[in-house]
């Protein structure tokens, strides 16, 4: 008997099919056959993301939050998503599963492909099939993101009953699963527990619990671990990297904090004002950085070898407006390099050393003025 | 920081853009807010009416036209109605007594406002430093304050009313101002607890701030930290509150008077009004129609103002625009 | 939360000792003492009545007399009488009735009109503010919020006296008087609909400004992340987290089912105990003012005391702390 999973594009490796000889009985069974169909090596990626355009309708203006954004997430791979406050990157994933705020805000252009599917052609009731079963999301503050007036265990295997169509109690057997999962101890006795009865550690590796409750194909990670204490910090990520490698979930990681992306990725995404302005494997950007925003981020990461009598770095300026943005690069009043060109047209993401590397700068362009 | 994240995007980019300071924003999203427009509009209409209108009206409010009536039958005239060999109509009307209406809810309207007036001072000059002391000073002299605001709040406010009322209105205190005095009093004192709390609130969310640490570490006062720093972050909330108490004042008043405690005959209480026309409720329903509808308007206005207030001055709590 | 329990429990003494010392003190300020009609009584007579009703003796003593359980005479003590023995003392105008019997008489109306106006309050206000919050600015919104704004801003007083005009006079449909509660129930209809009014609209304000707050709470979006649908969303999610604050609110409804039980009571004639409130105090019969205005403090204490017990009990976060 072979699981066939509906949304397998047609064709494609039998090689991840279970033997006929084999019968699914068990739940984690019926999970690890799906899987296996989900993981299959195929000619597309996981997530698609063509031309993403999300605007804010303001009385004060149009905000281009996520201007004209595209990239991919490979099956089981975990990409990073950098930059700064208000550079767009939460925006980006509320808009891969259609939670932007509406009024005010609105995907105006671009494509999302997911699994093949093409996510703003959904409609609504389809779209909420998808997320919590297929795509997990963690928010960054697990003191506001739960429900303080529901048991955690009702609430992780709310998704579960909704999804996959479990009993009480099967639900609530899984519902232990995932939270000694998560390592939180004693499980089943905390399942009837409130939320303010944990600390914030805790609540977030709930909330990873309810993300990945239905054994999602992408888990989508805002901030995770910001508002955590920095020892809790790591236990987090560490947790993730885990579970997602285990599980093969692809993780896109959202986060302001170079080190834990540098920690945590495949491949990263630098953003600003809405752009991306260099992509490209971890490795790549972090020791060949071609955009001089990105050495700006590294640049201010304090090191060890700073005195005490230096300043620190900072990148001067501020973001810009994003309502009617202009035609010029986004970058240049704050850039050391900016020259007439960068005032007058926006550059594009262009090619650079190394596997997928681009970077949307003039200056460090072939034959550009920045060596 | 996290609710709504779309907004932090959309917030950024706006605060780069203008920056009128907290009083300019507050006061424009104001304006968009039809309601509050309208609210504001009757207040300064009844303003208005209070200090001018008793001076422009030709009689008084206690003037009584007994003439006319006799000749209407010993019936209350109704509004514009036409009596042979006058050559002046009542506007709306008059009572059983011959005392014009409009008149008589003139000086409803400036007993009304006195109340608010009044009473929303008595209200912040009792409930602002009983709040702010015990926010600043903290310990034993804030338990203590807020103990006794406790007791005081658990006493029913219109059964205080009432029975200062009924204590005092007999005594000189009770019959200065016409009975007004005794219900300023009476409705600010039960009504300057919430005053302190929101005060006291305020403060200690804003005590803890880094700005009045920087403060203290230059050396400034204790009393100029409160009144230059403290106190005019916390003018928002108060402005709102002082508005939206205004329509409990009217009511009360408005009641007690309804009861017979408080304004003394003849001023013409909103809630006397009622009172007085309730014997004619059936046959000449405009005794009682008029004031009813001036106390509604009064107090809706109020709450449309102060609603708009309080959504002008915290953005948070507008919820989509 | 049990000691939270406790705790609030014991703080109901202080609160009541200082009630009834106000109520107390406020009475006996009140010249001429309670003998002084239009006619000066003879002071032989004034001294005897004043012996039979311990009104000679120290001011301290008749405090203490009155709450009991002790009873002092011509500094003898002994066992027992005053409130805590459950004596609430005469009435001096009623000289058959005693205020015990005057409560008994009546008590029943009145709880049964306060009773049904709270479950019409509730059963109306809260589906009318959930209504406008999921409405929240279209159509919905404006009809409840102009509803609400309308209720609170008509005094009961007002409302009463419309409700009478439109539904007893013009339609005839319904009585005005509801002097035989058991023998015409259609007699309840005016009365508890013109009670519960002002609550409705609370309510209704409270549960919609509360309904909103939570739509933008960050666990609704991570229940919109899971997938869930609109309706258990709303059900399961935002309206048992609106519900908790609302209920913060029913103790001041409480409050006012009380008070405004008198006038509603006096307006419609319902033979209750606040009726009989009403007309102490324009006959001056101090016994009974003090009396009714102790009872109505105590229970106003126990049901706010009942309020915050079940919010401790609601809210999850205070029962398992």
């Amino acid at each position: 008997m072979t699981v066939s999973d509906p949304q397998a594009p047609p064709g494609g490796a039998a090689v991840t099919e279970l033997p006929d000889s084999i019968e699914i009985t068990t739940e984690e069974g019926r999970r690890l056959a799906e899987r296996l169909a989900d993981n299959r090596p195929h000619a597309r990626k996981l997530l698609e993301v063509r031309n993403l355009s999300t605007q804010f309708f303001t009385r004060d203006g149009v905000v281009h939050a996520v201007d004209e954004v595209s990239f991919d997430v490979d099956y089981g791979e975990t990409l990073g998503l950098v930059g700064e406050s208000g550079c767009g990157k939460s925006v980006t994933a509320l808009s891969l599963v259609r939670l932007v705020p509406d009024p005010p805000g609105q995907i105006v252009e671009g494509q999302i492909l997911f699994d093949g599917i093409d996510i703003l052609k959904l409609s609504r009731a389809e779209m909420r099939r998808l997320r919590g079963r297929k795509i997990g999301f963690i928010f960054q503050d697990p003191m506001t993101s739960l429900n303080p007036t529901l048991p955690i265990g009702f609430q992780i295997s709310e998704s579960a009953r909704t999804h996959l169509g479990l009993s009480r109690n099967a639900a609530a057997d899984r519902g232990v699963e995932l939270l000694s999962k998560v390592g939180i101890p004693r499980a089943r006795d905390r399942m009837g527990d409130y939320p303010h009865q944990f600390s914030g550690g805790m609540r977030q590796r709930v909330m990873i619990a309810i993300a990945l409750a239905c054994d999602p194909m992408l888990l989508l990670a805002d901030e995770p671990t910001t508002a955590l204490d920095v020892t809790i910090q790591a236990q987090i990520l560490d947790l993730i990297r885990s579970l997602s490698a285990e599980f093969g979930t692809a993780v896109m990681l959202i986060t302001h904090d170079l080190g834990i992306a540098a920690g945590m990725c495949h491949r990263v995404n630098v953003m600003y004002a809405g752009r991306i302005v260099e992509t490209g494997v971890v490795d790549d950007v972090f020791e060949n950085a071609r955009h001089p925003y990105a050495w700006g981020l590294l640049d201010s990461l304090p090191r060890l070898t700073d005195t005490r009598a230096g300043r620190l770095r900072t990148i001067e300026g501020m973001p810009p407006d994003l309502i009617d943005p202009g035609a010029e690069c986004r970058f240049a009043p704050r850039c050391h390099y900016a020259q007439d060109r960068c005032r007058a047209e926006e550059p594009e993401l262009t090619p650079r050393d190394g596997e997928g590397h681009q970077a949307r700068c003039f200056g460090t362009e072939p034959g550009g003025w920045i060596p | 920081m996290t609710e709504q994240t779309g907004a932090i995007e959309a917030g950024v980019a706006l605060e780069r853009r203008k920056s009128t300071g907290l009083w300019g924003d507050a006061f424009r999203r104001l304006i968009r807010n039809r309601l509050a427009i309208l609210g504001g509009l009757f207040v300064i209409f009844l303003a208005l009416l209070a200090s001018i209108g008793p001076m422009v009206t030709p009689w008084e409010y206690f003037d009584q036209h007994t003439q006319e009536v006799i000749s209407n039958n010993n019936r209350p005239l109704t509004p514009m109605q036409q009596v042979e060999g006058l050559d002046h109509v009542h506007v709306l009307g008059t009572d059983n007594l011959g005392r014009d209406m409009l008149s008589r809810l003139m000086d409803g309207a400036r007993i009304s406002m006195m109340v608010a007036l009044v009473v929303q001072a008595v209200v912040l000059f009792i409930g602002i430093p009983v709040g702010a002391a015990a926010a600043w000073f903290g310990g034993r002299i804030d338990t203590f304050l807020m103990r006794i605001t406790d007791v005081v709040y658990a006493y029913p406010d219109l059964l205080f009313i009432i029975l200062l009322g009924v204590a005092f209105r007999e005594t000189f205190f009770g019959k200065a101002l016409d009975g007004l005095l005794l219900v300023f009093v009476a409705i600010g004192l039960t009504s300057w607890v919430t005053m302190a709390r929101l005060v006291r609130g305020q403060l200690l969310s804003l005590k803890e701030t880094e700005f009045v640490e920087a403060a203290k570490a230059i050396g400034v006062s204790d009393r100029r930290i409160v009144t230059r720093h403290l106190l005019p972050n916390a003018l928002g909330p108060i402005i709102v509150a002082v508005t939206l108490g205004i329509p409990t004042a009217i009511l009360a008043e408005a009641t007690l008077a309804f009861i017979g405690i408080g304004v003394q005959a003849p001023r013409a209480s909103w809630g006397s009004l009622v009172a007085d026309g309730q014997a004619y409720l059936r046959s000449f329903p405009h005794m009682v129609l008029f004031p009813a509808i001036a106390i509604a308007l009064a107090l809706i206005s109020f709450t449309f103002l102060g609603d708009g207030l309080r959504d002008a001055l915290d953005p948070k709590l507008k919820g989509k625009q | 939360m049990l000691t939270y329990v406790v705790r609030r429990m014991l703080w109901i003494i202080p609160v009541l000792f200082f009630v009834s010392v106000i109520t107390f003190s406020l009475m006996h300020t009140v010249p001429g003492g309670p003998w002084s009609r239009e006619k000066k009584l003879p002071e032989a007579t004034v001294r005897l009545l004043n012996d039979k009703y311990g009104l000679d003796e120290p001011i301290v003593a008749q405090y203490l007399n009155w709450v009991g359980p002790l009873h002092i005479e011509d500094g003898s003590v002994a066992c027992c009488g005053g409130i805590l023995a459950g004596d609430l003392g005469p009435s001096y105008k009623y000289i058959d009735r005693s205020v015990n019997q005057i409560i008994g008489d009546g008590i029943l109306t009145t709880m049964q009109l306060g009773l049904m106006a709270f479950l019409l309050s509730v059963a109306i206000g809260l589906p009318l503010g959930i209504i406008a919050a999921l409405g929240h600015n279209r159509l919905p919104d404006y009809a409840a919020t102009f509803i609400s704004v309308l209720g609170i801003s008509t005094p009961t007083f007002v409302s009463s006296m419309l409700l009478i005009v439109v539904f007893g006079v013009v339609l005839g449909w319904l009585p005005v008087n509801a002097l035989k509660w058991d023998t015409d129930p259609t007699a309840w209809i005016l009365p508890i609909i013109a009670l519960s009014l002002f609550p409705i609209a609370q309510v209704a304000r409270y549960t919609r400004a509360s309904m909103l707050e939570v739509t933008r709470r960050d666990y609704v979006r991570t229940a919109h992340s899971k997938g869930i649908g609109q309706r258990t969303i709303v059900i399961v999610h935002m309206v048992r987290n609106a519900l908790i604050p609302v209920v913060t609110i029913l103790g001041p409804v409480l409050a006012f089912l009380v008070t405004g039980s008198f006038i509603i009571e006096y307006i419609f004639s319902v033979p209750g105990i606040g009726r009989e409130y009403v007309s102490s105090i324009t006959q001056r019969d101090y016994g009974l003012i003090m009396a009714l205005s102790m009872f109505y403090a105590v229970t106003i204490a126990v049901l706010n005391l009942v309020v915050d017990v079940l919010y401790a009990y609601i809210d999850p976060r205070i029962r398992y702390s």
